[in-house]
């Protein structure tokens, strides 16, 4: 298409932006030289042809063809005929037909193509599988791989992590946590503790097979707890070959001194496989650069600059299998089974005192107070494809959170006589079907959660939870309309204990629970539409309403939540809150033209009515260590903000930079919203050695976080550096990575861990090896 | 062609203006329905406090007598709450507090939390705190206010010390040669090793007994002990070796002092060790 005189200039171009790209000012280079390229790339505006089968060449009349970048669908004609027209030119297609593998087609500068259609039966797991990853979720994003999963989520824009020790996820997605954020894996809701600052929910990445997040609210399928956003952890998949794949990992780091060691192997045999993998790490006291913190207005040195009593250990198993077949589908089945054991900072549950936080020399240990984590799930999955693809999801699950503490009594009532100040124990089931075809999909999804309490700390009584939503979705055009509605059903036991007097004396009863039983409805409506700005830039906004029903914390809650600090209140008066968002992304898109830059923008604004969050009451807890009671109330809040992503190639370097804004307040009082982080720039600078060895040099700035709730205090910025050396090899890889190199003593503003004025952890290094190995089995084809 | 052209221009033009407006009138509403609030935390009002006051350098109280602690709180829209909360000033500091020093407490279980509830814009309130007779040493009186919309000032803390002419009293003069008063955190002592302990313990009405002890606070277990021979003296002084076991494990220890007077009064004190 592209005349010679045309295709020389491009050539020159390109030698010197590779040129100007290793020069001093490279990034601005590299930024100025991108737009001619991408006004040089034109494609053609009308592409015709025909489908046809692959094993004949008869007509395939029920074809859809898509036309990129405008996104437009085309029906095929009963002779197999499409004509696909894009305003701004045609790149690729893509071509869809029940049965048939997805085709992708580049269309260079050709207007005819004729696209033959393979039969799915020759590849059937691996297109079942792969086929529903992300189509429940257009905006959903990858979330890439580090040190460890918490590592990942900071790396990545718009995500935070709080740190709660190895095997613990507790995710921050644009400043929202807890169950205002989903974490599901392969499209089943996680349960255990998600109500809290400090309760993460027990997963180990390693033993999965990658992670994404969507942001936002809104989403039809990620459930009503999907506020800030869902973090995705997509299970295991069937190995396309029959065969074997084996991967590992061990490593060590310093500071905290966690070593780990991971194990997951996967055996396919014909049509079946089967996969079993463990995980396990220990991890000492944290390495903290602070010598001294606060507490209920109390100071406390830390002399050996650690965080005495926070090590511990976590154990992380699944085993599970696939089974395909051509009419009836693919079968999966998961067993999952994690427990986690971890000191508690001493500090942070009842008075502490200053010979509780000498250490012991003894890092590893695990004394009082303590909590002890576990769960088992078992989850299995069947898809039939057919006129609608129905998949149906199942799955069972007990979570058990146990913490254990020194007694110390409420108020003014007697000390208990066990060291059990918490038990969670909930068990929850999840069920969902869903049918799916090229111009739609709807689904049912049922879910039933029941918590029984136990513990002098009381905190939550009894309660049971169930949800019924119907799901349903129309692709129109470019536009994808969603519509989702939700029963929800909570319920609570009451609890009253009796009230005592200074001198011990019982005067009355402390409710500490109010029994209800109360139904609330609730859904979301959503319109998602990619669309393009211009030549070389894609976006996408989605506009959304949606309602979610109060947690069953912050209905119920009445104690001391050790997470945070404070005497917490729930409000059984509490009703569902409702909000309207507009989310928008754009991105460069250069087709199949080469790019040194590439770069994408997301942004957010969303309008909360009656937004549950914790408010300081006029009010102090009957107990001395903890102070103001604050309660769950529901304001209007506004939440605007956005991520950028830049990656430039400059050569032989990559230079990334990533940055994330956010701005959340609370319309009644202009004040903002507890734990907002502040805005934060990350870059990474990435050269290669040899062919084999690459280093990188990370920077994190945190600006200052002055957007602040009542009594919250503001936190000072910070600057932490990083370096990482790689070495990979064909299926191995060895790395050796450094983190906060200068021990900067910094505050985690989203870290609950802030209020006591505890910094983040310090300096560390970690030393990781890991092994990723395939092996085919020539002798054993698959069946077909 | 070029006049329609140039229309739809305009009509563009003019959408993009309405859209602008829109926008205008959107933010206005919207920060004009951005509310303001009282942000400004309650204080206490200096010239209306009576006496004692918490602000005083230092409390002075008898045990087995009674005192009233009278404050007065201010706030610019409304008072909320106060809380008194009166507790053993062992094992821990407060911010901006004088250090003590090597300080021997005894009666530490005592402690006293108080919740009043406040009017107006200025209150008074007091805080009486009957001092018991087991109580030696120095207490933290911490006062926290809040007002009426949640701003919780920063807490106020004040210094109660309690004299004591009932129970016997222990004092140590030198720990391994070393003035106490001169520690700077913890002593620590080494498993196998002997810490010679140079005191005295008084009573008006003459001792009967006294007891040192070296015990394991992970399991309250006793790893060595010696009496103290009074023989009805009013001031008995001793010099003890005391023997870490070579096996003691690593870990806090309290060292434990005990005595009885001729009328039967008991008491205890002691310190917190660090065995390493």
């Amino acid at each position: 298409m592209f005349p010679t005189p045309l295709l020389d200039s491009m050539a020159l171009i390109l030698s010197g932006f590779r040129a100007c790209c290793t020069g001093l000012f490279g990034v601005m280079g590299c930024v100025l030289m991108s737009f001619p390229m991408v006004l040089i790339a034109q494609s053609p505006e009308w592409v015709h042809g025909h489908v046809v089968h692959d094993d004949g060449g008869a007509p395939c009349g029920d074809a859809l063809v898509q036309a990129w970048p405008c996104g437009a669908a085309f029906p095929v004609n009963v002779q197999g005929r499409f004509d696909a027209h894009c305003p701004e030119g045609i790149d690729s297609l893509s071509v869809i037909a029940h049965g048939h593998k997805v085709v992708a087609v580049a269309v260079q500068d050709r207007v005819h193509i004729d696209v033959r259609l393979t039969s799915l039966g020759v590849d059937l797991a691996h297109a079942l599988v792969q086929g529903h990853a992300s189509s429940d979720a257009p905006e959903s994003m990858p979330v890439g791989r580090a040190v460890d999963l918490m590592e990942a989520l900071d790396r990545t824009a718009g995500i935070r992590s709080l740190d709660l020790g190895a095997g613990m996820i507790q995710p921050v997605l644009r400043g929202l946590m807890g169950t205002r954020v989903a974490v599901l894996e392969d499209g089943v809701p996680q349960a255990g503790g998600r109500w809290g600052a400090d309760h993460g929910v027990l997963v180990a990445p390693e033993l999965y097979d990658g992670v994404e997040w969507v942001p936002g609210g809104g989403h039809i399928w990620l459930g009503p707890s999907a506020m800030g956003g869902g973090l995705r952890l997509a299970a295991i998949r069937m190995l396309p070959e029959p065969g074997e794949r084996t991967r590992a990992g061990l490593g060590h780091r310093l500071g905290d001194g966690r070593h780990a060691v991971h194990a997951l192997h996967q055996r396919r045999v014909g049509n079946r496989q089967w996969h079993f993998g463990v995980s396990a790490s220990r991890f000492g006291d944290r390495n903290v650069p602070q010598e001294e913190f606060q507490y209920i207005g109390r100071l406390f040195a830390l002399p050996d600059a650690r965080l005495p009593n926070t090590g511990g250990h976590a154990l992380h198993a699944v085993a599970g299998g696939r089974w395909v077949d051509e009419a009836f589908g693919q079968v999966s089945l998961d067993v999952r089974a994690s427990q986690v054991l971890q000191g508690l900072f001493p500090g942070i549950v009842g008075i502490p005192d200053q010979s509780d936080l000498l250490g012991d020399g003894r890092p590893y240990d695990v004394d009082l107070p303590q909590q002890k984590a576990q769960r088992w799930q078992l989850a299995g999955k069947w898809i039939q494809p057919g006129p609608l693809d129905r998949t149906l999801r199942l799955s069972i699950s007990s979570n058990q959170r146990r913490e254990s503490a020194p007694p110390h009594a409420h108020g003014f009532g007697p000390e208990p006589d066990t060291d059990l100040s918490l038990l969670l124990d909930e068990f929850h089931a999840f069920a969902e079907g869903r049918w799916q075809g090229i111009h739609g999909a709807f689904g049912v999804q049922a879910e039933w959660l029941d918590g029984q309490t136990e513990g002098w700390e009381f905190l939550l009584p009894d309660h049971r939870r169930g949800r019924l939503s119907i799901m349903g979705e129309w692709f129109r055009g470019r536009s994808r309309f969603g519509v989702r509605v939700d029963a929800v059903h909570a319920a609570q036991n009451g609890h009253v204990e009796p009230l005592y007097a200074a001198d011990g004396s019982v005067v009355g009863d402390d409710v500490r629970a109010v029994a209800f039983d109360q139904s609330m409805l609730g859904g979301a409506l959503s319109w998602y539409r990619p669309w393009t700005a211009g030549t070389g830039v894609k976006g996408a906004w989605t506009a959304t309403v949606y309602s979610r029903a109060p947690g069953q914390y912050a209905l119920g809650a009445h104690g001391i939540h050790h997470g945070t600090f404070r005497f917490e209140q729930g409000n059984p008066d509490l009703r569902s809150e409702h909000s309207a968002e507009i989310r928008g992304s754009l991105r460069s898109e250069t087709g199949l033209q080469p790019s040194k830059i590439q770069w994408s923008v997301q942004a957010f604004a969303a309008l909360h009515s009656g937004f549950i969050h914790l408010t300081p009451t006029a009010q102090f807890a009957p107990i001395a260590h903890a102070g103001q009671i604050y309660a769950f109330e529901g304001r209007d809040a506004v939440r605007v903000g956005g991520e950028f992503n830049l990656q430039a190639d400059m050569g032989q370097s990559i230079v990334t930079v990533t940055g994330s804004l956010l701005g959340q307040w609370a319309l009644e009082t202009g004040l903002g919203l507890p734990f907002t982080p502040p805005v934060e720039v990350r870059s990474e600078w990435t050269c290669p050695l040899t062919n084999q060895v690459k280093a990188s040099v990370h920077h994190r700035a945190l600006a200052a976080a002055n957007l602040i709730a009542r009594n919250e205090a503001p936190t000072p910025g910070a600057s932490l550096w990083g370096a990482a050396l790689t070495w990979s090899g064909a299926h191995t890889a060895l790395t050796l990575e450094g983190d906060n190199l200068l021990n900067v003593a910094w505050l985690d503003h989203a870290s609950a861990y802030r209020a006591l004025g505890l910094v983040a952890q310090g300096r560390w290094a970690s030393l990781r090896f890991t092994v990723d190995v395939n092996r085919g089995d020539d002798h054993d084809s698959p069946q077909q | 062609m070029t006049t329609i052209h140039h229309n739809n221009n305009n009509n563009d033009y003019n959408t993009m203006n309405i859209n602008i407006q829109w926008a205008l009138m959107a933010t206005i509403f919207f920060l004009s329905s951005c509310g303001t609030t009282d942000t400004e935390p309650p204080s206490i009002c200096t010239e209306l406090t009576g006496t004692p006051s918490v602000l005083d350098d230092e409390i002075e109280v008898e045990a087995g007598t009674t005192v009233t602690v009278n404050d007065a709180f201010c706030d610019d829209t409304e008072l909320g709450e106060v809380r008194w909360d009166l507790h053993s000033a062992e094992g821990h500091e407060h911010e901006g507090e004088e250090e003590e020093g090597f300080v021997l407490n005894s009666g530490t279980d005592w402690a006293v939390l108080v919740t009043q509830e406040l009017n107006g814009t200025n209150a008074g309130a007091s805080f009486t705190l009957d001092a018991p007779l087991s109580a030696r040493g120095v207490w933290d009186l911490v006062v926290s206010i809040v007002d009426a919309e949640g701003n919780a000032a920063a807490d106020i803390v004040g210094e109660v010390h309690v004299e004591n002419d009932h129970i016997p009293e222990f004092t140590v003069q030198s720990v391994d040669g070393v003035d106490p008063a001169t520690w700077e955190g913890e002593p620590v002592w080494a498993p196998g090793t002997t810490v010679n302990i140079v005191g005295a313990v008084a009573d008006s009405d003459g001792m009967e007994i006294g007891q040192l002890l070296l015990i394991r606070e992970s399991d309250e277990t006793v790893v060595w002990s010696e009496y103290v021979d009074a023989a009805g003296e009013t001031t008995v002084n001793f010099s003890k070796d005391v023997v870490v076991p070579a096996d003691a494990e690593p870990g806090e220890y309290h060292f434990e002092m005990e005595a009885t007077d001729l009328t039967g009064v008991e008491m205890h004190t002691g310190f917190h060790v660090e065995v390493e």
